[in-house]
């Protein structure tokens, strides 16, 4: 390894700079757009804005730097390997800041059976009383406002009116007329997505695109399958609706 | 990638500042003088330096410049993105308040940790040194001071690992999306192959510290305690996003030391939660 001529050097710190600040631009341009979901959980939101800023420091005063010949910490740069290291960065980046992204869709289960992410009440549940199921606390108008209520209420929540978004799938396993409401999970960002489902049944036959978002409104149901007793929603619309601006729920779920 | 980029930062300035503050005569002053008692600080170290994965081997490469013996920088490498209060705390939020899973997560974690800085300190000094960094020689060089200094080494810093994180992350979506998952549920409860089966994947997955306990809980229905325990041990120890990382900080027979007495350890580990678990 060499030790660079200052002109190598300035196009290096320059190189360098422009890269952070297509680091800082990236970020920016995501949340400007409102993608930031499809990737990342909202409650990162704040850490990735400060690293967009940060980036966005450390960029200007690498090109500031460079073009000044900041004296005290000069390093070795081997040319192969910067050049390496920028045609890898440039990558993603470009891909970053030209495509849009796109939500995870059936696809990303990756040969998972739908029928075994079917969400089921716990095997040590009390059977359901008869009676009008425990009010919500708030209307339950989504998917998370869903589970939430399932996670008190339990078995007792059958007969409660509910509504909820997601991905509609039909797969081997499941009856004439029933779906499976798929979401994915997220506690950072999609590479940690976990799926789950909710059984529909729903009258009729009607036909759903691959990868179609649907709002189901019904009441909450009890199907006794394979010895589990699975959450279901007893459908009385369905409607297809376009993707919501998040399409992922939190992984307390 | 996204989501590493901020703890990255937070690791090429937790080493800015080591670089910055600490000299090498006073780590070496500090240092114990017994092999055993440096290990034992460094796989607790997390404690005072809370980085996950991504960040950690940034800090480590530095400690290690500044005379922080191989098998301890590795011992810390191997502990911290686990043994920490960050990450400890988000494994109980994602199994619901059971210390017992956050206790044998972190014991698992600690005992592989601290028999593989072991071993390493048998090894020759030629052979568990770390890899000269571009910018990471041995030295005690003054640099800038103030803000300026410190962003200037964070950058070169960030430069020094960006490629090997870029590249681990390209490797790990194709991994993910290419990894068939649908047949793992189906040996999810024999004692042995459970844990066979899932240390692979958590390798393949890569999933950061603070995140893969929620992956972690959503096998817990299918699978053994042992293997979802050896899921989130060795996932954070042997995986392909800072594989490469590892293999340009550490020499390769040090980097196969830990892959081959992780893995082995892990599984063994494991199986035996299994067996005492399947007891009556």
């Amino acid at each position: 390894m060499s030790r660079p001529r200052p002109r190598r050097r300035d196009v290096v710190h320059l190189v360098r700079g422009g890269l952070l600040l297509g680091f800082s631009a990236l970020i920016a341009k995501l949340f400007i757009a409102g993608e930031m979901v499809r990737y990342m959980a909202p409650a990162l939101d704040p850490l990735t804005a400060l690293t967009g800023v940060a980036m966005a420091a450390m960029g200007a005063m690498e090109i500031v730097s460079g073009s000044r010949h900041v004296q005290g910490h000069e390093h070795q740069v081997d040319a192969v390997e910067q050049i390496l290291t920028c045609v890898l960065v440039i990558l993603p980046l470009g891909l970053g800041l030209l495509v849009t992204p796109r939500a995870l869709g059936a696809g990303a289960l990756g040969g998972e059976s739908v029928t075994r992410l079917l969400l089921a009440y716990a095997p040590g549940s009390p059977p359901a009383v008869s009676g009008a199921p425990p009010a919500p606390p708030s209307s339950i108008a989504d998917t998370a406002d869903l589970l939430a209520y399932l996670q008190r209420a339990g078995l007792s929540g059958a007969g409660q009116r509910v509504r909820a978004t997601g991905l509609a799938l039909r797969a081997d396993g499941l009856g004439a007329g029933e779906f499976a409401l798929l979401r994915y999970a997220i506690a950072h960002c999609v590479a940690d997505a976990r799926p789950l489902a909710l059984l529909v049944a729903a009258s009729g036959g009607r036909a759903l695109a691959a990868d179609q978002w649907v709002e189901v409104e019904g009441v909450l149901a009890i199907t006794e399958r394979d010895g589990s007793r699975l959450v279901t929603i007893a459908a009385e619309r369905v409607r297809p609706i376009p993707e919501p601006p998040n399409p992922y729920l939190s992984a307390g779920f | 990638m996204l989501q590493s980029l901020p703890f990255v930062l937070i690791g090429v300035f937790a080493s800015g500042l080591v670089q910055q503050r600490l000299s090498a005569e006073t780590l070496t002053r500090w240092l114990p003088q017994r092999r055993l008692t440096v290990v034992l600080l460094s796989s607790v170290f997390g404690f005072v330096a809370p980085v996950c994965d991504c960040g950690v081997i940034p800090l480590a490469r530095r400690l290690g410049a500044k005379g922080l013996p191989a098998y301890g920088a590795t011992t810390f490498i191997l502990a911290a993105p686990v043994v920490n209060p960050v990450v400890l705390l988000s494994t109980a939020f994602a199994f619901q308040g059971n210390w017992a899973i956050v206790g044998l997560r972190m014991a698992m974690t600690l005992s592989v940790a601290i028999a593989v800085g072991l071993a390493a300190s048998r090894l020759s000094a030629g052979l568990s040194s770390l890899v000269p960094g571009a910018s990471l020689e041995r030295d005690d060089t003054p640099v800038a001071p103030g803000l300026r200094g410190l962003v200037s080494l964070a950058t070169a810093e960030f430069y020094d690992v960006i490629f090997f994180i870029v590249l681990g992350a390209l490797f790990t979506a194709v991994a993910q999306t290419f990894v068939p998952r649908g047949d793992l549920a189906a040996i999810g409860s024999r004692p042995a192959l459970s844990v066979l089966t899932l240390m692979p994947v958590a390798s393949l997955l890569s999933i950061c510290s603070e995140a893969d306990a929620f992956v972690a809980r959503a096998f817990a229905a299918t699978f053994s305690t042992g293997a979802i325990l050896a899921f989130m041990t060795i996932g954070q120890i042997v995986d392909l996003r800072n594989g490469f990382l590892l293999f340009r900080t550490l020499r390769a027979r040090l980097t196969a030391l830990i892959v081959v007495l992780s893995y082995a350890l892990v599984f063994a580990e494991g199986w035996l939660i299994n067996a005492v678990m399947a007891r009556p």
